[in-house]
């Protein structure tokens, strides 16, 4: 891979002669023990003090009926759990977050397979393309939360100000003040920003795929058309499958463009999702067990949903 | 030759393969996509060279009327986006240089030395793909802000930037370790083994000669940490005060401060200010921003 690899390797390497070499081999390899510990310690610690301490603070806490106050943290079985489903707020949230989930992936997944495609045609203007399309994976969420969070606006936002200008007044919406296209705008939001994960990964993913077996299938006859759907997705499958799962990761945990793009979970909780509920339950109203109980469900969600993602998609992968 | 009127256009389609009509479509769409989002910045830009009651009288889409920064110079200075630009870089940098000098001490050892635990370890760190910070930290937070109540002189340690920087740390473990293995995987063993008949010692080794053969990816692994933690705002939000927040923090507190005081133009300048520094580095080094993104995902 590396040039220099070979280079040096080849000028420093020694006459073999068996003997010393098992003694130098094994020397080496028991002098090199050494280095584990201390390799090892510093991320070591602070992966666990900072990961997995979190972890086991979360589960922990979501048996008991914490307030946030010292590590008083009464025992209180599976009641926040109870608790939940009766909630009405929680299972208003847990819909939204799914619906979130479904709309965003459906926003995020033609358009992206499409750029990544033409991505890697043999186009002009490519890489200007390409930089145009990740770009928005690069910025802060807060920042497209208030980007989109501007162009929507009511009074200077310019999709409304558009939509007049074209005649389509009734269509110039409140788009984060009405209750049914809350939800939507955040996800398109999101969507437009992850697509960039996506086009990157599906423009990689395609350019892995030999040209020649595309070749041989336009020689066979196959349309363009044919081609992508017969020989191109199959191949493609195992980045698409990874984009599926990378998805459920992101999207069940979307906080900071609801928190940025509309206060209090939007009109009549229209956009609250699981995240910012948990957010305020943990630091409004100090009620840490029922926060933590929501987060161990989320964890466990975003794990089981990935995982029967991985298993029924598995499969269908062609190997190449 | 020419037997019915209908036939010279159609040979003359054929003889122009260029002109597909599925390669305009790429382009208009391709078009389409770029200009919104260089129109939805080019706007942002127009309105961060407003004056307020400008921004409020006129259509959005008017021209200002003339080119003023005063608005920049205001959100750097009296919206504090100057010192939380500081406060960003240090964060970002630091938790991001930490992160993989400890990732690849332990990346190399997993990869290239071989004793009981490699395996485990390994799975250990890749744990954390797993589990969203975002979702454990909250019962951190008051755990940490409990110790500090009861002792007052540790509370600078407890809260604000220490645990921060920390959860910084540990965030980019999984991913970095996970990378760089695959880089110190990929280099032959002669070289060690011939480092070591040289008498180099095995921290020299790994220091002078397996290190700087693995730069290409610890580049781009850094780039992507940096750039993660540049965007991040939920330990942020939860750790740190108003007074030294990261930008995305600031710019998120200055938006709510916005809803109150109609003080819109100098919120676009910094949206600006936060992002062309990142668009800008993205540009210089995409190549490496590519690489270090798809390494995590497709291995290769």
């Amino acid at each position: 891979m590396r040039s220099m690899t070979s280079g040096e390797g080849g000028k420093t390497r020694p006459p073999r002669s068996g003997n010393m070499n098992k003694r130098g081999d094994s020397g080496y390899a028991r002098s090199r023990l050494r280095l584990v510990v201390p390799f090892l310690l510093p991320a070591f610690l602070i992966y666990t003090a900072f990961s997995i301490v979190p972890l086991v603070l979360t589960v922990s806490s979501s048996f008991t009926n914490w307030q946030g106050t010292g590590m008083d943290r009464p025992f209180y079985g599976l009641r926040n759990y109870l608790l939940l489903f009766m909630d009405p707020q929680f299972l208003n949230a847990a819909k939204n977050t799914l619906i979130f989930a479904v709309i965003g992936g459906i926003m995020v997944f033609p358009p992206s397979l499409f750029i990544g495609w033409a991505l890697t045609q043999n186009i002009k203007l490519k890489s200007f393309y390409r930089y145009v399309a990740v770009a928005p994976l690069m910025l802060s969420v807060v920042v497209v939360a208030l980007l989109w969070k501007f162009l929507y606006n009511p009074v200077f936002g310019p999709i409304n100000s558009l939509l007049r200008l074209v005649g389509l007044r009734a269509l110039a919406l409140p788009w984060l003040g009405d209750t049914r296209t809350t939800l939507p705008a955040i996800a398109l939001a999101t969507a437009w920003q992850q697509s960039g994960m996506w086009i990157l990964l599906i423009s990689a993913g395609l350019q892995r795929i030999s040209p020649d077996i595309r070749e041989a299938a336009r020689v066979d006859g196959a349309s363009e058309w044919r081609t992508f759907w017969s020989i191109t997705m199959p191949l493609l499958w195992g980045v698409l499958r990874l984009l599926l799962i990378l998805w459920i990761i992101v999207s069940l945990q979307v906080f900071a463009q609801v928190y940025v793009m509309v206060p209090h979970g939007g009109v009549a909780s229209s956009a609250e999702v699981v995240t910012t509920l948990m957010y305020n339950r943990a630091f409004q109203s100090n009620q840490l067990g029922i926060a933590t109980a929501m987060a161990t469900m989320l964890l466990l969600a975003i794990f089981v949903l990935s995982l029967l993602t991985n298993r029924f998609t598995k499969r269908q992968v062609v190997e190449f | 030759m020419p037997f019915k009127a209908g036939e010279p256009p159609a040979i003359r389609r054929r003889r122009l393969p260029r002109i597909r009509p599925g390669r305009l479509v790429v382009y208009l769409l391709l078009s389409l996509f770029a200009l919104s989002a260089i129109a939805a910045f080019a706007w942002v830009f127009m309105i961060s060279l407003k004056t307020t009651p400008e921004f409020l009288s006129t259509s959005p889409w008017a021209l200002p009327q003339k080119l003023r920064f005063a608005n920049f110079a205001l959100a750097w200075k009296k919206a504090r986006i100057g010192s939380y630009f500081v406060n960003s870089i240090m964060a970002s940098s630091v938790g991001a240089s930490v992160s993989i000098i400890v990732s690849a001490l332990a990346a190399y050892v997993i990869a290239r030395v071989r004793f009981r635990l490699n395996a485990l370890l390994g799975n250990f760190f890749l744990v954390g793909y797993m589990i969203p910070l975002m979702l454990t930290v909250i019962p951190l937070y008051f755990l940490l802000a409990g110790i500090a109540n009861a002792n007052p002189p540790l509370s600078a340690l407890m809260i604000g930037w220490g645990p921060l920087l920390g959860l910084y740390v540990a965030s980019g473990v999984p991913f970095n370790t996970f990378v760089l293995r695959g880089f110190f995987e990929s280099l032959p063993s002669e070289m060690e083994e011939a480092a070591a008949i040289d008498g180099a010692t095995p921290f020299r080794t790994f220091w002078q000669i397996m290190l700087p053969l693995v730069t290409s990816g610890i580049v781009s692994t850094f780039l992507v940490n940096f750039l993660s933690l540049w965007n991040e705002f939920f330990l942020a939000l939860i750790f740190l005060k108003k007074e030294n927040a990261t930008l995305p923090l600031g710019l998120f507190y200055m938006a709510q401060r916005a809803e109150y005081t109609a003080q819109w133009t100098d919120l676009f300048a910094a949206v600006l200010i936060t992002t062309v520094p990142v668009l800008v580095v993205f540009a210089l080094l995409q190549k490496q921003v590519y690489r270090g993104m798809t390494q995590g995902a497709l291995k290769g």
